[in-house]
C-alpha cells in the first residue's frame, strides 16, 4: 500500500511528490541498499583521501554499517511485529526504516511500561544526507518517517509514544524537530535513548511540518 | 492498513478478567492486547525455534530463569 506525500527539493527549493510505501518488502530493502552502498563507499573514499583513517571514516558516516539486507531478515520470515516503511522517488529509494510493535515499552512519565512503536533503524538515502554529500538533494525524509511512526502509534492504540536510540549525529534532529526526550540511562550499543510522549505525539502531529 | 477480518472468541471468566486488567493496565484495547500477545508469541516462537534461549532476569535479586516453552 503506498500513497503520495512531499519531500523537499533542496536544488529548487520545492516541494515534489514522491511515494510513501506502508509495507516495504526484504526485495525492496535489497534494492534500495544496491543504490545506497556505491554512495556510501564513495564517501568513504572521499574521506580518507583527505587523510581520515577507514575507522574514523566509517565513524563519521555510521550509516555504512547498517546492512539493510540483514535487517531484513525479520520481514522475509513475516512477523508480526516487524514493519517496514520507505519513501521512493523516481524510482530511488529516498529513505527507509524499520519498525518493532512488541517488544519495547515507554519509560516516560505514567506512560512508563505501555507498548510503544520502537525504530529500529531509519536511514535516508547516502544523497540526501549532508554529513555525506555536499549538495544533498531531498529533505524532511526522516521527517516523514518519523510522522509515519508516530501515526502507526496511534493506529496501534498506543497514543503516539515512539522511542528509539540515536545515532549521536541525529540527536539534535530528534530532540529539537521530532520533540523527543532523552532518557538517562536506556543506552544501546552507545547510543542514547529517545522516546516522544503521547502529549508531544499530539503536538508534533499539530505542527504539520 | 491492511484488511482485517473478524472473529468470535471464546474465553473463561477468568481468561476475560485478565485480559480486561491488562487492557485497563496498559490503556489499550482488548483487541490490541491480543495483537500485542500474538506478536510476541509468534517472536518468542521464531526465535527458540532457531535455537535461542529466552530469559528473565531480575537484577536486584540476582536471579536468572530461563523460559522454557514446550513445542
Amino acid at each position: 500500500m503506498s500513497q503520495d506525500i512531499l519531500i523537499w527539493e533542496r536544488s529548487g527549493e520545492t516541494f515534489v511528490t514522491a511515494r510513501f510505501h506502508e509495507n516495504v518488502t526484504a526485495e525492496q530493502i535489497a534494492r534500495a541498499e544496491l543504490q545506497w552502498k556505491p554512495h556510501r563507499i564513495a564517501a568513504i573514499e572521499k574521506l580518507i583521501s583527505k587523510g581520515l583513517m577507514p575507522p574514523e571514516a566509517r565513524r563519521l558516516i555510521q550509516h555504512s554499517h547498517w546492512d539493510w539486507v540483514a535487517k531484513a531478515v525479520a520481514l522475509r520470515e513475516r512477523t508480526l511485529d516487524t514493519r517496514c516503511f520507505g519513501i521512493e522517488l523516481a524510482d530511488e529509494w529516498q529513505g527507509l526504516m524499520i519498525v518493532e510493535l512488541a517488544a519495547h515499552v515507554a519509560e516516560l512519565g505514567e506512560d512508563r511500561g505501555k507498548p510503544l512503536v520502537y525504530i529500529e533503524f531509519l536511514e535516508s538515502a547516502p544523497w540526501n544526507l549532508r554529513d555525506i554529500c555536499e549538495s544533498p538533494r531531498f529533505g524532511l525524509i526522516g521527517m516523514r518517517l518519523v510522522e509515519a511512526a508516530v501515526k502507526l502509534s496511534i493506529v496501534e492504540g498506543f497514543h503516539g509514544r515512539v522511542g528509539l536510540h540515536a545515532l549521536p549525529q541525529a540527536e539534535p534532529f530528534y530532540e529539537k524537530r521530532c520533540l523527543m526526550k532523552h532518557v538517562e540511562g536506556a543506552v544501546k550499543h552507545g547510543m542514547k535513548y529517545y522516546e516522544m510522549s503521547r502529549e508531544n505525539a499530539v503536538k508534533f502531529l499539530g505542527e504539520g511540518r | 492498513m491492511a484488511d482485517k477480518r473478524t472473529m468470535t472468541l471464546n474465553l473463561t471468566d477468568l481468561e476475560m478478567e485478565v485480559l480486561e486488567q491488562l487492557a485497563e493496565r496498559k490503556e489499550l484495547s482488548k483487541t490490541a492486547v491480543l495483537r500485542q500477545a500474538l506478536r510476541l508469541y509468534q517472536m518468542v516462537s521464531i526465535r527458540m525455534d532457531k535455537g535461542e534461549k529466552i530469559y528473565f532476569e531480575d537484577e536486584l535479586e540476582k536471579k536468572k530463569s530461563e523460559l522454557v516453552m514446550l513445542s
